[in-house]
């Protein structure tokens, strides 16, 4: 027996000890099959683009003109905010009195403190005025070829006493009378001489304490309030909020063009081409201008919607939960959400605080994380962290039920690790590009975020380029502005190699 | 011996170094002969035998006498050769182990497992790109027989066979591929995996006859289909649901012949053909050739071990498949009887397989070990009564 293992021993033994090392031979011939190691290829394309857009929010989808409010305009961004009132809401009159009050006040409260210098103007179209346009298009931003009803002129920007939170008052036309028998009207905002402010919100005020709320969306557009921005293609800084640039690129050319180069055949399917291995790609963004002084750094990320899913809940007078379920990793939510018909025709919607669900803007109060309020009709959109990376939630408010729309996105891409060059000869860890006056031209490693625009075929790939502060420079308040002369990017070099790993048939 | 086993079983486990071309197809083909064949360019199916089993010609066993466990361990060594560069590398597999029970007049029942593709490898750029190249685990089938001599004098020395072959196992097929750019902090690595699962079954028929110092079988396998289920991933990559697709198994039908010529002496071939075009698309048959020769020594066991012992030649060849490979070897054995522990078969395989892509040409000339230990006794009769 024990010869016998000895022998087996040996002779298993025998195969190791005269082994020279890893094998380094068959190259040639892997490389023939397509299945070696290839040298890898650089690569400038040129890159263009389907889409560029300004927003504020991080996730998707954002549907246009939803999101922040803002109004007015900074040299780098603009926004048309339009307001759509209906009188004959009746839930939305705070007093039932309705009297017949012809002094009225459309009041705006800023999320900020005013801005110094600037006059906000109005002007109001009523439905009639409006003619064929409807009231989804005069929301949706559209240029309007009939005359204004009326020229609205706002008072002056004044912060509270206690909040310090800005505020402005604008008289409504003091020929018209606001009662609920009264049609349709829309207020456009395009205040090109008020600097760019994000909004709170917006009410209507009688005399006689009336009040008709427009909407307590709390900061965000809703059914009745609308932004459209303009100044698109640039960064910007505004109180609080800074502004991104969504970018979507032509993933189709790119991948031919990137065939075309360097050939082969592709590793493809119809939803995900997984033809390349991305090392490298190095992103070059021309700049056009920007703020005296700057030097911002820059990410670039993105995000895919993997999967929506819609629940119904219907609305009473007790706080019920939204008994969600993810289909897509069958995680439960349940319980974080709680919605409340407060009064006819209003709701509350809150975010249980300690839930997995983290807002973009969080606000606690009590047991309530965060919480709005929605009227009937009402659609409203809300950023929100819930694992595995930022979603939007969408609430609808018809008749009695609340119709809550998640979308559930791919991981986000972080922005890649960055070197900021120095002098040539050494060179500075950092975790974004940064750009600095003057320099008129920034690159950064984006190989994670084009990986995603590569590898997605069906799904679309939202592209987010945006600033954050340096280390000297935390915050991102404060005026900053870098403009990009009509597109993001101007080429993009890859370093890359042809995937094709598999087996020989 | 259970320790020696399972020493073995890990070590075999452990060691993978293996050439590239096991990407071929379903991985490099391990033969499902049995031990002393393995001496004689694997062509002894058809060898009457007391104890043997062979997975496709398993109507043999329907004359087995003999309850018989029979373990294979195969290390080898591998001079890789690209015309450039070449290396050498060391593996140890095990590509069988069996069992068969006879049943006396009502037949003969065997079980096994047959390690039949290895996919394992490992290569690293011969430049330093970082890239690596790696394969690991393969194609196995676990076979179910059952054979019965014929009891009917008209039919005296024909035997029926016919084995139950599922196919299982899973092979990956790794790369890795790490860079470093000289103006950033960290490096980059990309992995890539394709990992293949295979779940199927097929049967083989097989008659045999063997009369006077002839012996001849035939064997022929009916298409069965294999569930390959694809799976891949990929740093920063989405793929879709993993591909599932039907293929027919890679089977044919071959034969076998021997003759006992002398008292002692025999002479053996075997041809068979694998259809691969179902199982890959526009592969060609493989056709696997051997012959061999066989001294069996006799006595009893107080006569030299030498006098006891068998010695084996032959020569072998398989031309065809999946990339075209061809494989040529000389192969030696000598078989000892252990006693009570029954018999070691240690057999030596010289040879080389090639495979050419484009005008780029791989050779692996191996020389392969074959230990093969099998213990071989009557069930159910006292040691008195054996003697």
């Amino acid at each position: 027996m024990r010869r016998t293992i000895a022998l087996l021993t040996a002779a298993t033994l025998s195969g190791c000890g005269l082994t020279d090392g890893p094998n380094r031979t068959g190259s040639a011939w892997l490389d023939s099959l397509d299945l070696g190691p290839e040298a890898l290829r650089s690569v400038t394309v040129p890159v263009s683009e389907l889409s560029l857009d300004t927003i504020f929010d991080p996730g998707a989808p954002d549907l246009p003109g939803k999101g922040v409010l803002s109004l007015g305009r900074s040299d780098a961004f603009g926004s048309r905010l339009s307001l759509w009132v209906t009188p004959s809401d009746t839930t939305r009159w705070t007093e039932s009195s309705q009297r017949r009050d012809s002094v009225w006040v459309l009041e705006l409260s800023l999320a900020t403190s005013c801005p110094s210098g600037g006059s906000l103007g109005a002007t109001l179209w009523d439905s009639t005025a409006l003619g064929t346009v409807s009231p989804f298009a005069f929301l949706a931003g559209a240029d309007l070829d009939a005359p204004a009803t009326a020229n609205l002129v706002g008072g002056a920007c004044r912060d509270d006493s206690s909040t310090g939170l800005g505020r402005v008052r604008i008289p409504l036309d003091s020929t018209m009378v606001l009662e609920p028998s009264r049609g349709s009207f829309g207020v456009r905002f395009d205040a090109p001489d008020f600097p760019a402010r994000q909004l709170a919100g917006f009410r209507l005020i009688g005399s006689h304490r009336d009040t008709l709320l427009l909407g307590i969306q709390d900061g965000r557009t809703g059914a009745g309030a609308r932004v459209v921005s303009y100044g698109k293609g640039s960064l910007a800084g505004m109180n609080q909020i800074g502004t991104r640039v969504r970018i979507r690129f032509d993933d189709a050319a790119l991948r031919r063009e990137l065939s075309r180069t360097i050939g082969g055949k592709g590793f493809s399917s119809d939803s995900f081409d997984n033809t390349w291995a991305l090392f490298s790609a190095r992103v070059g963004m021309a700049t056009s201008s920007s703020t005296p002084g700057l030097a911002r750094r820059l990410r670039l990320a993105s995000w895919v919607v993997r999967s929506t899913d819609t629940t119904i809940v219907a609305a009473s007078g007790a706080d019920r939960s939204f008994a969600t379920t993810r289909p897509e990793d069958g995680r439960s939510m349940e319980g974080e959400f709680h919605v409340r018909k407060i009064a006819p025709g209003l709701v509350r919607i809150a975010l249980t605080a300690g839930s997995d669900s983290i807002p973009l803007l969080s606000r606690t109060s009590g047991n309530y994380q965060y919480s709005f309020l929605m009227f009937q009709g009402d659609s409203l959109e809300v950023p929100m962290y819930q694992d595995p990376g930022w979603t939007k939630f969408r609430f609808h408010y018809v008749g009695d039920r609340i119709f809550f729309v998640r979308d559930i996105l791919a991981a986000p891409v972080a922005a890649d690790d960055q070197i900021e060059s120095v002098d040539g000869s050494s060179w500075t860890f950092r975790d974004e590009a940064v750009v600095r006056t003057g320099s008129g031209r920034g690159v950064f490693e984006a190989r994670s975020a084009f990986g995603r625009i590569l590898n997605e075929k069906r799904r679309k790939v939202f592209t987010d380029l945006y600033s954050s502060a340096i280390s000297s420079d935390t915050t991102v308040d404060g005026n900053f502005r870098i403009d990009l002369p009509g597109r993001s990017t101007d080429s993009v070099t890859f370093l890359l190699r042809r995937r094709s790993l598999g087996v020989v048939p | 011996m259970k320790y020696a086993v399972s020493i073995l079983t890990l070590l075999a486990g452990v060691l993978h170094a293996q050439s590239p071309s096991a990407l071929l197809g379903w991985g490099r083909e391990n033969p499902a002969v049995d031990g002393p064949s393995r001496g004689m360019g694997d062509a002894g199916a058809a060898l009457r035998s007391d104890k043997s089993w062979d997975p496709l010609l398993v109507a043999r066993s329907g004359f087995n006498t003999l309850t018989a466990l029979e373990v294979q361990v195969v290390p080898s060594l591998v001079w890789i050769d690209d015309g450039t560069t070449s290396n050498t590398i060391g593996n140890v597999e095990v590509p069988r182990l069996s069992v068969g029970i006879p049943l006396g007049a009502f037949g003969h029942l065997g079980a096994g497992y047959w390690q039949r593709f290895s996919r394992s490898f490992a290569f690293e750029d011969f430049n330093d790109t970082g890239f690596t190249l790696t394969g690991e685990g393969g194609s196995f089938e676990a076979v179910g027989s059952y054979a019965l001599a014929l009891p009917f004098d008209a039919l005296r020395g024909t035997a029926l066979g016919l084995s139950y072959h599922r196919v299982m196992g899973r092979d990956r097929v790794l790369s890795e591929h790490n860079r470093k750019s000289p103006d950033e902090f960290y490096g980059v690595s990309r992995l890539d995996t394709l990992e293949t699962r295979r779940d199927g079954e097929y049967w083989t028929a097989s008659a045999y006859y063997t009369r006077g110092p002839y012996d001849l079988g035939g064997w022929m396998s009916i298409p069965g289909e294999v569930l390959l289920t694809t799976h891949r991933g990929a740093s920063d990559q989405t793929f879709g649901a993993d591909a599932k697709r039907t293929v027919d198994a890679p089977v044919g039908w071959g034969g076998a012949g021997a003759w006992r010529f002398a008292t002692h002496q025999a002479v053996v071939a075997r041809a068979s053909l694998e259809s691969w075009d179902g199982a890959v698309s526009d592969a060609s048959d493989r056709w696997s050739l051997g012959a061999g020769w066989q001294w069996n020594g006799g006595g009893d066991r107080f006569d030299d071990l030498w006098q006891r012992s068998s010695f084996r030649a032959g020569a072998l060849g398989a031309f065809g498949g999946p990339g075209d490979p061809s494989t040529a070897a000389l192969t030696a054995g000598l078989g000892m009887p252990m006693g009570v522990l029954g018999t070691i078969d240690l057999s030596a395989q010289v040879g080389q397989t090639n495979s050419e892509s484009h005008g780029e040409e791989v050779s692996d000339t191996f020389v392969r070990l074959y230990v093969s230990l099998t213990g071989a006794n009557r069930w159910g009769q006292s040691q008195r009564k054996r003697r």
